[in-house]
């Protein structure tokens, strides 16, 4: 089936979800597909707009509810989830304090009592979750999906590509990996993935070889703003109101599910790495290919499950550690 | 005698000289192929192609709005970025097949095209 030098048939950039997207796909290509891959990623779009116009939910009032569809329950509900694993370290209603720190337009530091303020509304066990409805308890909360929206597109666009009859391809949606189907252009079929250098950004210092998975990379290295000689970056800890300090510079990960895969790189990041081993190590029952490539302050690599992924690293010195 | 002496000298020396022209040549071809000489730097502002040009000639552009875009030894960075939030100006340097630096407020997208096969994308 594969030859070594089929070039991809289709790659195309696409502004959407607020991020910037690259499709590409190998077979099957027409005229209509961009209008096809167009109209699937503003459809992902549309469905994460979950009140109104926005990705956010605010509750103006006590008990207050919105209706919702199913695919969105079924992400929120596996949000929740890791919620419940990450010890509230990770926490979709953390709007109050994402807004609080708009890390997009800041210059310095909020008030460390509007942090405290913000902080006592973040708690998703103020959600209430049914198949068609979200309710937040408590006036002021907020609901905020920017975190796995990508996760959640990278599932869908991949589900809503086959059916279309694509039958491989490689999505890149805001550095979100997302791949399906033989990757023509290597002899085994399999997807070679980089994963930046959170220090040395020109360079890649690993890589992993994937098939049908998606591979999500967190860190505070790109969106940040810095005050008096400290970098505020955009991933906050829910425990503390200020940005996760957890001794991770980055955290990748690798699982069939894209939203655990969004949702788990930034629990990590905030966790740190031995919180990060133990989820890790639960999920594993449920998804057994879930992976990790940790990068610590101290320049060294932390591995989860990465036997068959032929993990390798480029020009690095320090210690890597393997856990399974 | 003496000119046998000299006449091996000399074979010594040329075979000496075939081997450090061939290992230069080995040692270029297998540079550039690390690095791709042919690889270049696409800059797209709006959705319209703005400029390609070549990795390997160091050179500034400045783009009306957005910023100035460096090319210093194979490496691309954007200086004096005019968008609210820098995170393009954060991305720091790029210089892989498949790297790219984007700022969203000004829809400008800058990425490296080669044809290395190292690796199909980057995470991160």
């Amino acid at each position: 089936m594969s030859t070594s030098c089929t070039k991809p048939t289709f790659t195309k950039d696409y502004w959407v979800m607020d991020t910037y997207c690259t499709v590409t796909l190998y077979e099957g290509v027409s005229k209509e597909t961009t209008k096809i891959v167009s109209d699937i990623l503003n459809d992902c779009e549309e469905r994460l707009l979950i009140k109104d116009d926005s990705k956010s939910f605010f509750a103006e009032t006590d008990n207050c509810s919105i209706p919702i569809q199913n695919d969105i329950y079924e992400m929120l509900e596996l949000c929740l989830k890791v919620s419940d694993l990450s010890d509230g370290k990770f926490d979709i209603t953390i709007a109050p304090l994402s807004v609080l720190w708009d890390i997009q337009n800041r210059k310095m530091p909020p008030e460390k009592t509007d942090i405290y303020e913000a902080k006592k509304l973040v708690d998703h066990n103020n959600i209430i979750l049914t198949e068609n409805s979200l309710t937040l308890l408590k006036e002021d909360t907020g609901i905020d999906i920017g975190a796995v929206g990508k996760g959640y597109a990278g599932d869908r666009t991949a589900e809503l590509l086959k059916e279309k009859g694509f039958n491989s391809g490689l999505l890149n949606l805001g550095g979100n990996i997302t791949v399906f189907g033989e990757n023509p252009n290597r002899d085994d079929g399999y997807f070679i993935i980089g994963i930046k250098d959170p220090v040395n950004t020109s360079s890649v210092y690993a890589s992993l070889k994937i098939q049908n998975t998606n591979m999500v990379t967190a860190g505070g290295y790109e969106r940040y703003f810095e005050f008096e000689d400290q970098i505020y970056h955009h991933i906050i800890d829910p425990e503390t109101g200020y940005p996760a300090n957890s001794g991770i510079k980055s955290s990748t990960i690798v699982c069939e599910n894209g939203i655990i895969a969004d949702a788990l790189a930034t629990a990590i990041y905030v966790t740190g790495a031995e919180k990060g081993i133990e989820m890790l190590t639960v999920l594993k029952n449920e998804y057994p290919n879930i992976a990790a490539v940790l990068y610590t302050d101290d320049g060294n690599i932390i591995t989860f499950n990465i036997a068959n992924y032929e993990f390798t690293t480029y020009n690095f010195n320090g210690e890597i550690s393997y856990y399974e | 005698m003496e000119n046998k002496i000299k006449i091996c000298d000399l074979i010594f020396i040329a075979i000496l000289i075939i081997i450090v022209i061939i290992s230069s040549i080995l040692i270029f071809a297998i540079n550039s192929k690390e690095i791709g000489n042919n690889a270049k730097v696409y800059i797209e502002v709006n959705g319209s192609q703005h400029s390609v040009v070549p990795l390997s000639e160091d050179t500034e552009i400045n783009i009306e709005n957005v910023g100035t875009v460096i090319i210093e030894d194979s490496k691309v960075r954007i200086e004096n970025a005019l968008c609210n939030d820098k995170v393009c100006e954060h991305m720091g340097e790029i210089s892989k097949s498949y790297q790219s630096i984007i700022c969203l407020p000004n829809r400008t997208i800058i990425k490296i095209i080669s044809n290395s096969e190292e690796f199909d994308d980057i995470a991160g």
